[in-house]
């Protein structure tokens, strides 16, 4: 008999506000232990939270971009469970009515998966393992984080294509600006369900619960190798537990979690310290007005209005970091062209060197923009600006001062120290010579470069081509 | 006993502007009544002496410089164990949060601070306001004043005994389903439940989050009103606190004529003992005598009123409690190597049998298979609860019912029987689940026991005003209020 | 509605309390006793009244999303059972 895979996701996104959701603690990733934290986000006796406009927003903004119907009041309920990392032995989260339903995102293969819904919640806190003393320590600082959980039906057939959703909901939340998107720093959390069933049958298998994907190279794999575990025990004429199972990725396997943890009942109710809200058309048109532009309305830009290649583009719009960084550029007056060509080249080539992510990407557009601007004036040549970039990058160089510092300016050469070269390298060079009055063009791009190195790089290339040229004619 | 300390809270705050007397002078003379007074009746679980001069010397100072920030400046005050003191031990009667100390005041703190009051400390209460006679304390009960063989009521039980047995001249209270306005009826004092939402609960430790609030406890109804006209404000850490209209003290007319007065008959059916039945009705006739309109109506869902507040508050305290699982402050279990058994031998050694039974009661309510039929069936009667109240609030202003079904009980007498002891809550509950302002008063004696009798006004959403007004006239045409018993005389 | 003694024990496991076994009779009592009385709540037609809940609120009402100060880690693990190098301390969980 031949299976099919039933899965689908849960994905966790950490909204980028400054503040947590139900306290003004900062979200600012790292820190001491429990330094960010008061009484709300450490569970003190008597303290209330508050809700935190900005995570409604980007929530909306994202059920809208998603095509979502936005609940026109929403509520929270409270999750009960018992955890250290859980400092009021509940989470704050949405059950009854959550901020969003319905909607999808269709996949590169062009199947459409439906979202369930996009609930809000708050993050729970950080256990370190002490290994000397054998104790757990418990940090509160990322405790009240705003998360979304976005939830989608069981649409998926592969975990290829839930790795592709994966990646088009990370670009997609990018370029909303909703999260910082960084996985490594566990911004972007996946659970995934999976079943199998008999290829043909309609019915839904047991399901099993996989939690602890932190990559999506992580999730595809989970996905594989737990529909082949339930494959085997079915053919084996075994049952499917449901169960929840933790994934090692070193492993490639997955593993039973406590039964303890699987026989839950989270008691939910309305969470009673927090009205509803109401999200009114007014409030809803607001958030339609402050939409940034969306990747697919960014490609149809960049081909029409920039004439950039669709390769081009395509890599652009992985990341909003570099959108960002492209516009900033143009809008500074650079070229598209050159603006697209310096971003894709030298930009991702440093921070590749970096080990970098482009939405780690840190530099100042306006030092870049002059750096470029001084070789369009043909004051530096390429490989001068190439160095001058990399400074501007890497220390947050002044590209005037730092091309006089290392003489990387062109000088005015002298016309009579221009022919001399010139002709010094026709002489030197017979044989190009011949081939380019035989009619190969491509050669003179050799004969610019022999100059050039003559001169030792100081003279500007429109010069050169110029006496070149007159020379060759002769 | 020192005669000032038998005048209200208004006439002592008047007394330190005149200069009759100092700040310092009279918190001295409330902590030598307490001295006295308090290792009978336990009604104080910690009095801080050093902090309390500090502030009434800072309050002298003001007062002297003619900065008075309120009418009670200078006045002391008790307040409940269940409400943050930063740094003042807050253990809410229980041994769950003994030693803790929050670093933070709460809201209502924040406030009598600002006004210039004086802390004296923490009043004893029923463990986290469960209970209905302060007996289920952690440290011990609370003896009433007028009789120290019998419970205070509960569960600001502390601050009611303190109160009526002039240790303090005001003290905050928390009233979930009649915690302030029960325990004042028992001890011959006045308590005011304000409107859900006016009084920020930021810093109050949570009992039943949908039903609590926040109020005083006093010799009167102008104390009542000083003291809720300091309170009442919107807070923005408590989503669920709207304020309200203040200004209450100055609507005190001394009139209650032409007020429509609604009495239900189903308050004053089976269950109710004579000697209140009589004293309750007397004070119907008494604002009947100063020109109200008194009349009976029928309140047919006022019996389920009960049943629906012990789902919704159990349910709602059993995740409120939770958070006391010995990882972040209060009481730890010695020895378990594993967090389960920590957390289940911490709370189960943290909590009394009531909180325990409570928690049981509400996860139970909450839990799969059982939500609907329970939790959210008491959702809808909550609504209708409040519905027809609301309804009958449109043809009365205010609606006059007893406190308590009898006086106080005897020590010891209620613990054995948990449904009886809810089920004595009947009167009170009603105004929590429709989040209405209801005040507690005495109107007599019984005339058996001898025992103080309360009964209670509610009235619509925010309508303090009114709701003081009608029985501040009521102390003005009688002494009820000022009448004292046993240890109070 | 009566509470036996399996569903007595999943109450606890749920809320983490280790009640006595002497104590589970008692307790199994009056829980029964208490929800019996609540069966009266069925008397009363609820079919087309909603579930109470809170008065709903405008998004301009919420807070605006600027951090404020955070507290001061010493005081707040004063009252700690037991912390270690600025964090709560417990048994340990990661398996
Ligand atoms: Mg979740
Ligand atoms: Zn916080």
């Amino acid at each position: 008999m031949n299976y099919e895979i039933v899965c689908g996701l849960e994905v966790h996104v950490e909204m980028n506000t400054k503040s947590k959701i139900f306290c003004a603690c900062s979200t600012a990733f790292g820190g001491e232990p429990n330094t960010h934290v008061c009484p709300v986000c450490s569970g003190q006796p008597g303290a209330l939270p508050t809700l935190n406009r900005a995570a409604v927003e980007k929530a909306a903004r994202t059920g809208l971009a998603l095509g979502c119907d936005i609940a026109p009041v929403t509520r929270f309920d409270r999750k009960n469970y018992f955890y250290p990392d859980l400092p009021k032995a509940y989470q704050i989260s949405q059950l009854y009515a959550p901020i969003c339903r319905g909607g999808g995102l269709a996949l590169e293969s062009g199947r459409f998966i439906r979202l369930h819904e996009i609930h809000m919640e708050e993050d729970a806190g950080k256990l370190v393992h002490d290994p000397f003393t054998e104790t757990t320590l418990c940090d509160y600082n990322r405790c009240g984080v705003p998360l979304m959980e976005i939830v989608t039906e069981p649409d998926f057939r592969s975990g290829e294509e839930a790795a592709d959703f994966l990646e088009r909901l990370r670009t997609l939340l990018d370029f909303l600006g909703v999260s910082d998107c960084k996985m490594q720093e566990g911004s972007i959390r996946a659970d995934v369900n999976v079943s199998v069933r008999p290829v043909g049958s309609e019915a839904l298998g047991v399901r099993t619960e996989m939690k602890n994907l932190n990559s999506i190279k992580a999730v595809a794999r989970a996905v594989r190798a737990e529909a082949e575990r339930q494959i085997e025990l079915l053919r084996e004429g075994r049952a499917v537990r449901q169960e929840t199972r933790r994934w090692d990725d070193n492993k490639g396997a997955s593993f039973a979690m406590r039964s303890k943890e699987n026989a839950q009942d989270y008691r939910y109710f309305p969470e009673p310290d927090l009205p509803p809200v109401v999200l009114d058309e007014a409030f809803l048109s607001q958030v339609r007005r402050s939409m940034p532009e969306l990747p697919e309305q960014k490609r149809a830009r960049y081909l029409a209005e920039y004439g950039l290649t669709e390769r081009d583009a395509a890599i652009l719009l992985r990341s909003a970091r570099l959108c960002r960084l492209l516009e900033g550029l143009i809008g500074r007056g650079i070229p598209a062209r050159e603006a697209a060509n310096w971003t894709l080249g030298e930009v991702l080539r440093l921070l590749g060197e970096d080990g970098l992510e482009p939405a780690d990407l840190e530099i100042d557009e306006e030092k870049l923009a002059r750096a470029l601007r001084l070789l369009a004036a043909g004051r530096i040549g390429r490989p001068a600006a190439r160095r001058a970039v990399e400074a501007v990058y890497r220390e947050g160089a002044d590209p005037e001062l730092f091309c006089r510092e290392h003489g990387l300016f062109l000088e005015k050469v002298g016309e009579g120290d221009l022919s001399a070269a010139v002709a010094k390298v026709l002489a030197e060079n017979a044989d190009a010579v011949e081939k380019y009055r035989a009619g190969s063009d491509k050669v003179f791009g050799f004969l610019v470069g022999r100059c050039m190195a003559a001169l030792r790089g100081k003279a500007d290339p429109a010069s050169v081509n110029r006496a070149l040229r007159e020379a060759l004619k002769r | 006993m020192e005669e000032i300390l038998c005048r209200s809270a208004l006439e002592q705050g008047e007394a330190l502007r005149r200069g009759e007397i100092t700040a310092p002078e009279l918190l001295r003379a409330h902590l030598k009544r307490i001295r006295e007074a308090d290792p009978e009746i336990h009604a104080f679980t910690l009095v801080d002496e050093a902090g309390a001069l500090a502030q009434a010397e800072a309050a002298q100072r003001a007062i002297e410089r003619g900065e008075a920030s309120s009418p009670l400046c200078g006045v002391p005050v008790a307040i409940k164990d269940n409400i943050c003191v930063r740094g003042m031990e807050t253990a809410c009667g229980s041994r769950m949060l003994e030693g803790y100390r929050p670093p933070y005041d709460a809201a209502a703190v924040e406030r009598l601070r600002a006004a210039g009051l004086v802390l004296l400390g923490h009043t004893n209460m029923d463990e986290f306001a469960m209970g209905s006679t302060t007996e289920t304390a952690a440290g011990g009960p609370t003896r009433n004043p007028w009789d120290a063989a019998r419970a205070p009521g509960g569960s600001s039980g502390g601050s009611a005994a303190a109160v009526s047995a002039r240790m303090a001249p005001l003290a905050l209270g928390s009233d979930t389903g009649g915690s302030i306005r029960q325990p004042a009826a028992f001890c011959g004092v006045t308590g005011l439940k304000p409107t859900y939402g006016a009084v920020s609960r930021w810093g109050l430790v949570a009992y039943a989050s949908s039903l609590d609030q926040i109020g005083p406890i006093a010799r009167t109804a102008a104390d009542c009103a000083a003291a809720f006209d300091l309170l009442c404000a919107r807070d923005a850490r408590d989503a669920t606190s709207r304020g309200g209209t203040g200004g209450t003290l100055a609507g005190l007319t001394g009139s209650a004529a032409g007020l429509r007065i609604g009495i239900p008959d189903e308050s004053f059916a089976e269950g109710l003992d004579e000697g209140v039945r009589a004293r309750v009705l007397g004070a119907a006739e008494i604002f009947q005598g100063l020109g109200a309109q008194v009349e009976r109506f029928s309140l047919p869902v006022a019996p389920y009123a009960v049943p629906a507040y012990y789902i919704l508050a159990c349910a709602e305290a059993s995740s409120n409690l939770s958070r006391y699982d010995g990882v972040k402050y209060g009481h730890r279990a010695e020895g378990p190597e594993d967090i389960v058994a920590l957390m289940r031998q911490s709370r189960m050694e943290g909590f009394g049998p009531e909180a325990r039974r409570r928690i049981l009661l509400g996860t139970f309510v909450l839990s799969q298979g059982y939500y609907e039929a329970y939790y959210l069936k008491a959702l809808r009667v909550r609504s209708r609860i409040r519905q027809e109240l609301e309804r009958a609030l449109t043809r009365f202003d205010l609606i006059l019912l007893p406190a308590a079904p009898s006086v106080a009980p005897r020590l010891g007498e209620s613990l054995s029987d948990p449904l009886q002891m809810y089920l004595s809550d009947v009167y009170t509950v009603t105004a929590n689940l429709a989040g209405l302002p209801c005040a507690s008063f005495p109107c007599g004696e019984e005339e058996q026991t001898g025992l103080p009798v309360g009964a209670q006004l509610l009235a619509r959403r925010d309508e303090e005003g009114l709701l003081l007004r009608a029985v501040d006239a009521f102390q003005r045409h009688t002494d009820y209020h000022l009448h004292r018993g046993g240890m109070a005389r | 509605m009566k509470i036996d003694s399996a569903m007595l024990e999943h109450l606890c496991e749920l809320a983490r309390l280790d009640l006595p076994q002497e104590e589970r009779g008692e307790v199994l009592e009056q829980l029964g006793k208490i929800l019996d009385y609540m069966e009266i709540l069925n008397r009363l037609d609820t079919e087309r009244v909603e579930p109470y809940d809170l008065a709903a609120e405008a998004v301009e009402g919420l807070r605006a999303d600027v951090p404020g100060p955070s507290m001061d880690r010493a005081a707040l693990l004063e009252n700690a059972p037991r912390a270690q190098d600025g964090a709560y301390q417990v048994p340990r969980t990661v398996e």
